[in-house]
């Protein structure tokens, strides 16, 4: 009996009639595996061992700056600028952002919401439990997700100065193989598994594949003028 | 008497601050010899 299923009766009286209560609280960690382990203190046991990984990770950098040389190119010359002009790769997501919307947006207002929703989520109750998205109201999701994946598709169509596939495209993807249980059933190990996977995993799988997505298009699919090239015909352009 | 395991993490400890001894070392000796790459090559 947990602690919501109790309640006091009129009537009820401690003293005439003792009742012992065992209140047993309900398990709201997150599911990880923990078992005892034997402890050490940090200082100097861990200490010494990361000095140990910095030293080792400085001397490789240090030998690998002796034996290449950096990829510099010739000097900078402001009459011939390079195009297209690509930032380093792990901003070239942002950068095809902003091939659809104004640097506010791609630029501050996007990057801003990502790191805001990384700070903010430890403050809510997100699914500590991590049930199967499937496990209950089988039809209200299933409109639900078609109406999520129709309302983005409809964001990214119109919102931009042109459609944004590369976020339509993971929209699509990720919304397709997140139907199949609630389609095709849970027969066999991978329907099995797609089938036990929470909301969280399916939101933060959406984000994933839309910033790879966005990097690869932008490292391997724009060329002069942030143009679609494609890297077989065209080469790849960095 | 110290326990086995106390003994055992203790010279787990000696022998990793004398990796670090000996890895500062080396780590010396190439900033010293980083600098003079043009001569070496």
């Amino acid at each position: 009996m947990s602690v919501r299923d109790w309640r006091a009766v009129p009537g009820d009286d401690a003293r005439a009639e003792p009742v012992r209560l065992l209140l047993v609280q309900e398990e709201e960690r997150p599911a990880v595996d923990v078992h005892e382990e034997d402890m050490l203190m940090t200082f100097p046991h861990l200490v010494v061992r990361e000095l140990i990984a910095l030293l080792v990770l400085s001397l490789a950098l240090v030998v690998v700056s002796l034996v290449f040389d950096a990829p510099l190119e010739e000097l900078a010359d402001p009459r011939r600028t390079p195009n297209p002009a690509k930032a380093p790769w792990y901003f070239l997501g942002l950068q095809e952002l902003l091939h659809y919307y104004p640097p506010l947006i791609s630029g501050v207002i996007l990057p801003g919401l990502v790191v805001v929703a990384l700070i903010v989520v430890p403050y809510f109750d997100v699914n500590l439990q991590r049930a199967p998205f499937w496990e209950t109201g089988r039809r209200r999701k299933l409109g639900g997700v078609l109406g999520v994946v129709a309302g983005l598709t409809a964001l990214f169509m119109w919102s931009g100065a042109h459609p944004v596939w590369p976020l339509i495209g993971p929209t699509w993807a990720v919304g397709a193989v997140v139907l199949v249980p609630a389609v095709f059933g849970t027969q066999g190990r991978l329907r099995h598994w797609l089938g036990v996977r929470s909301l969280s995993f399916w939101v933060f799988t959406w984000f994933l594949v839309a910033a790879i997505v966005l990097t690869l298009i932008g490292v391997f699919f724009r060329g002069p003028g942030w143009s679609f090239t494609v890297p077989w015909t065209d080469g790849i352009y960095y | 008497m110290p326990a086995a395991k106390d003994l055992a993490q203790a010279r787990i400890l000696y022998r990793n601050l004398r990796v670090l001894a000996a890895l500062s070392v080396v780590f010396l000796g190439a900033l010293a010899i980083a600098p003079a790459k043009e001569h070496l090559t």
